[in-house]
């Protein structure tokens, strides 16, 4: 730690950080355009000057984002040449900037704003003719807005630090200088976006929330992305119980500040499916819609009728990686206090491309959010095993936990499907699976989903709904408990709180996680608290 | 009176190509190098180079001794000569170039010697593509007389120097913009702190960064010894001889060498033959574009980087820029800002942004648009870049020439705003004398009016 002293008063600050952090961290901002915690300092925007003791008793302008901590290193953040510069800084980058705030897409959350409300001079002395290069389509997912980019280089930063791509970069020179891509090189890269959230301004937008909403209509919510197992924080923005946009949340330990554009833009998938908002029972070998009291006789008959007999269980349940812990945990529960103890198994995961970038962010092969927590919850049955049980006829029926859009059967599965006696499944549009079930129930997409996830590290982290399930859908938590009431079997309370509870009571590598422990950044499994593995 | 010397600027004998090794082996060429590596140490080098008192010819007269003591003990170590020469109004380090490419062969194997190093760079301003030749043979051909590869001289020293063509950019010049060109990158300057190129420079060793005259002088300095060396000019300013280019309107523009005790007023009336058609003098640019104008009554001074430097101007290249009466110092400084303009590289906002501005002000100014508040707008601006940018580029020729030109000539200024046109004033009105203004020590350039009229304005 060392003693550093600002404008006279004295504080503690971790030595060796920037100054732009050690500030913040005492809840003092200093303003800046071109730093970010994620990136290596470039010194070039110059907003962060401030003055700093060189020899006794004299003060230097120095940038903030390049210097580190030292002890007894003394501050003036508040003296007239460093208010003065500040507003010098905003009258640079607004003399040319098209102030065109009221159609830019990052009004309300734009530092040029921000800091001219509170560092500009409020009128401009620039009476020239502003500057005003053409917008420019840099890739699948970004659009440049020229005129209102300040040249931080934040972007170009990112593709050679995080992505390591290198697409962008700055040509011309001088005030004409513009952030480009080679002619023939766009800005394709796994994480391009990234660039939008970072870009200070409105130059860097996403074309996916191109003339959205303004930002601060948005409810957000803090939750965790479905797209692999790397299992990246982001923050959803919702308006009326519509996902507008995916943002990553910062977690050292998982995603530094980034995420990858397949998880970022995959609510679409989601959000445009056509879910299911009422139960189906197969009437006269047709599904049909069904009231949820009607499902559930159905359904529980159907158990019934397979469960009649001596012997093992002639039914099977299985799991999903799409599902929570809690969801996957009370599944079990209810296979062992209702069904007699039925085999069980993990459903089939997607398998995609991994990818690493030069900064260590990873996307996971793996393409379900909790195949390691599911599997931890169910135990090693895999849904071979269940296939294999069709097969031999042990087991008769099945209770599913689906809710995968992408996920489509195979010829074997869907030959092993229509030999059940009785097919119960979850799910959350008319999928392959469900056209085979007996009865469906309409559950939950992740985004509605509450409770814990485990990542491909071991990383228990929290999901939180945005809204609730449309229309008659519930979640599957509630959707189990309802099933368990009705065969007699009671599965304690709803709060996955409580689940959670449980879980680190039963289930090894769990034990001691409460949902305060896990908080915001996620705990390890297997007890061993917060871990600095990498991440952006 | 001073009289011209001719040390750098020696004639070479008849008939004979200046990339000739022959013939400058024959005239005792690479004399220094034997002396140097045959019979002196490192530390007896740097000490012979300190006792000189040289500064760097680059422009900021800095002292090349002390540059070569704050190199960090680390290795390897990288040399840069520094031959981008771009600024407006110089072309010292061109002649030397063309005429005594062997000499700065020779000062840049001592330098490297003296300092441990095995690998320099010369990087040439791209646009001498026939001076890229030229060294190129003359680097062959030192290579072949066995002044540079493996074991040197048989004194187990190793040196490898390469030409470097210019990437086209002013900034270039600028020490770290050449070293993140020389890596290959946009030569965006790097911030400093940390990057001292003498702590960390290229490929993040310490690196030595000369201009192409000091290493052409080093070589001087090892043939005559620091010594003879320093009773050229005055110890206590400038020691060595210094090449003044000559330029504008004067009737005889070119390169004079002088020591540095000679006076401005010299180098233009007797060296240059006085201005052309008998006009009298309007002001005068005593060392690049960069460096902060002198008007008429200034010009009795010597031109050691000291004594400039009291007058809130500075030595800069030595290059000169003469203007007679018949300019419009509007026109002049809108030109000067019109280079500042284009060559700002576009790093930091300061220059970036208020560079062109003050250029679009000068402008409409120039076309007769001025506003009364402009003057002082300009001032303003001024104020709000320098010192606040990453590099020195946004002072130097950004700043020091408007603040300089602007503060002297206001009158000029005033007359082409109120009388809204181009206005040459009379000689006498057109500048105000130097009890009108006052520099702020310590940065040049830095000038303020202290006149009713400034007064009336502000």
């Amino acid at each position: 730690m060392a003693t550093i002293t600002i404008d006279e008063k004295q504080y503690t600050v971790e030595e060796g950080r920037n100054l732009i952090d050690a500030a913040s961290d005492l809840g003092i901002d200093i303003p800046h355009f071109c730093y970010h915690p994620g990136l290596a300092p470039d010194g070039n925007c110059r907003m962060c000057l401030t003055e700093m003791e060189i020899r006794p008793g004299q003060f230097g302008i120095v940038t903030s984002c390049t210097i580190r901590i030292k002890d007894g290193m003394n501050f003036r953040f508040n003296s007239p040449a460093v208010l003065d510069n500040r507003k010098g800084i905003m009258e640079f980058l607004l003399i040319n900037h098209p102030l065109d705030c009221p159609w830019c897409d990052q009004a309300g959350e734009c530092k040029l704003q921000d800091h001219s409300f509170d560092h500009g001079r409020g009128h401009s002395r620039f009476v020239e003719t502003k500057r005003v290069p053409p917008k420019k389509d840099l890739g699948p997912h970004i659009t440049l807005y020229t005129t209102r980019c300040i040249l931080c280089q934040r972007c170009t930063r990112f593709c050679d630090e995080i992505s390591g791509t290198s697409e962008l970069g700055v040509v011309q020179m001088g005030s004409k200088s513009e952030i480009a891509t080679f002619e023939d090189v766009p800005l394709d890269n796994k994480m391009s976006a990234n660039v939008a959230d970072i870009c200070p301004v409105g130059a860097l937008v996403t074309k996916d929330f191109l003339y959205k909403p303004r930002i601060w209509h948005y409810d957000k919510v803090d939750t965790v992305c479905p797209g692999c197992a790397t299992g990246c924080n982001t923050t959803l923005e919702t308006m009326h119980q519509k996902i507008y946009r995916t943002r990553p949340r910062h977690n050292e330990a998982v995603n530094g500040y980034w995420m990858c554009d397949e998880g970022r833009f995959c609510y679409h998938g989601w959000q445009d499916a056509d879910r299911l908002t009422a139960p189906l029972k197969r009437v006269d070998g047709e599904l049909v819609q069904a009231t949820w009291p009607d499902a559930m006789d159905a359904a529980v008959s159907g158990i019934r009728a397979v469960l009649d007999g001596e012997g093992d269980s002639a039914m099977g349940v299985v799991g999903s990686p799409m599902a929570t812990n809690e969801e996957n945990f009370v599944l079990c529960k209810l296979g062992a206090e209702a069904f007699g103890s039925p085999r069980t198994g993990l459903d089939r995961k997607l398998e995609g491309e991994a990818w690493t970038s030069k900064s260590g962010f990873h996307i996971d092969a793996d393409k379900a959010p909790n195949t390691r927590g599911a599997r931890d919850m169910l135990g090693a049955g895999s849904l071979d095993d269940i296939l294999r049980g069709i097969e031999d006829g042990s087991i008769r029926g099945l209770y599913l936990l689906g809710g995968d859009i992408g996920r489509t059967l195979s010829p074997e599965e869907t030959a092993a499907f229509r030999k059940l006696e009785f097919l119960v499944v979850h799910d959350v549009h008319r999928s392959d699976l469900a056209e085979l079930a007996d009865v469906v129930f309409p559950g939950a997409i992740p985004f509605e989903k509450n409770g814990t996830m485990t990542n491909g590290q071991g990383r228990v982290q929290r999901l939180s709904p945005a809204f609730p399930p449309p229309g008659g859908a519930r979640e599957d938590g509630a959707i189990l408990r309802y099933v368990g009431q009705r065969m007699g079997a009671d599965l304690g309370g709803t709060d996955p709180a409580g689940v959670l509870e449980e879980i680190a009571g039963n289930v090894e590598g769990y034990a001691g996680l409460t949902y305060d422990l896990i908080g915001d950044q996620g705990a390890m499994t297997g007890g061993e608290g917060p871990s600095e593995a990498a991440g952006g | 009176m001073a009289a011209p010397i001719e040390i750098l600027t020696a004639p070479l004998p008849a008939e004979t190509d200046p990339g000739d090794i022959d013939a400058y082996l024959a005239g005792g060429g690479y004399g220094a190098v034997r002396k140097a590596l045959k019979s002196m140490s490192q530390t007896e080098l740097i000490e012979e180079i300190n006792a000189s008192g040289i500064k760097g010819r680059g422009g900021a007269g800095f002292s090349t001794g002390m540059k070569w003591n704050l190199c960090a003990d680390r290795f390897p170590r990288y040399l840069c000569a520094n031959a981008d020469e771009s600024e407006p109004g110089s072309f010292k380090d061109r002649l030397l170039l063309e005429s005594k490419p062997h000499q700065i062969i020779e000062g840049m194997i001592i330098t490297s010697y003296a300092l441990g190093i095995n690998l320099g760079y010369i990087y040439i301003r791209g646009e001498f593509f026939q001076i890229i030749d030229q060294m190129e043979a003359a680097l062959e051909d030192a290579r072949k007389h066995g002044f540079l590869g493996a074991d040197i001289l048989d004194t187990g020293y190793d040196l490898e120097l390469y030409v470097h063509p210019g990437a086209g950019a002013y900034i270039c010049g600028e020490e770290t913009g050449l070293i993140e060109s020389l890596e290959g990158n946009r030569p965006y300057p790097r911030l400093k702190p940390p990057y001292f190129p003498a702590a960390i420079g290229l490929w993040g060793q310490p690196t030595i960064v000369n201009n192409v005259e000091t290493m052409a002088q080093i070589t001087t300095i090892v043939d005559m010894g620091a010594e003879a060396y320093k009773q050229i000019g005055s110890e206590e300013d400038t020691t060595g001889p210094r090449l003044f280019g000559l330029c504008g309107h004067v009737n005889k523009p070119g390169i004079y060498e002088y020591d540095s005790d000679v006076t401005l007023r010299e180098l233009i009336y007797d060296a240059a033959g006085g201005i052309r058609d008998g006009n009298r003098l309007k002001g005068v640019i005593p060392g690049g574009i960069s460096a902060p104008i002198l008007t008429p009554e200034e010009i009795d001074t010597p031109m050691g980087f000291g004594a400039l430097g009291k007058l809130g101007s500075m030595g800069g290249t030595g290059g000169i820029i003469v203007m007679d009466e018949t300019t419009s110092m509007v026109d002049a400084l809108l030109n000067a800002s019109s280079f500042a303009a284009h060559e700002s590289c576009g790093q930091c906002t300061p220059c970036r942004e208020g560079v062109p501005w003050m250029n679009d002000i000068l402008r409409r100014i120039r076309n007769g648009q001025g506003r009364d508040e402009d003057l002082d707008l300009l001032l303003d601006v001024c104020k709000q870049i320098h010192g606040h940018t990453v590099c020195v580029f946004g002072q130097a020729p950004g700043v020091w020439p408007v603040r300089t030109i602007l503060v002297k000539y206001w009158p000029e200024f005033r007359a082409c705003i109120e009388r809204k046109e181009l206005v040459v004033l009379p000689l006498e009105e057109s500048y105000l004398r130097p009890d009108q203004y006052e520099h702020i020590p310590p940065v040049p350039g830095n000038f303020r009016l202290k006149t009713d009229e400034a007064d009336a304005a502000g």
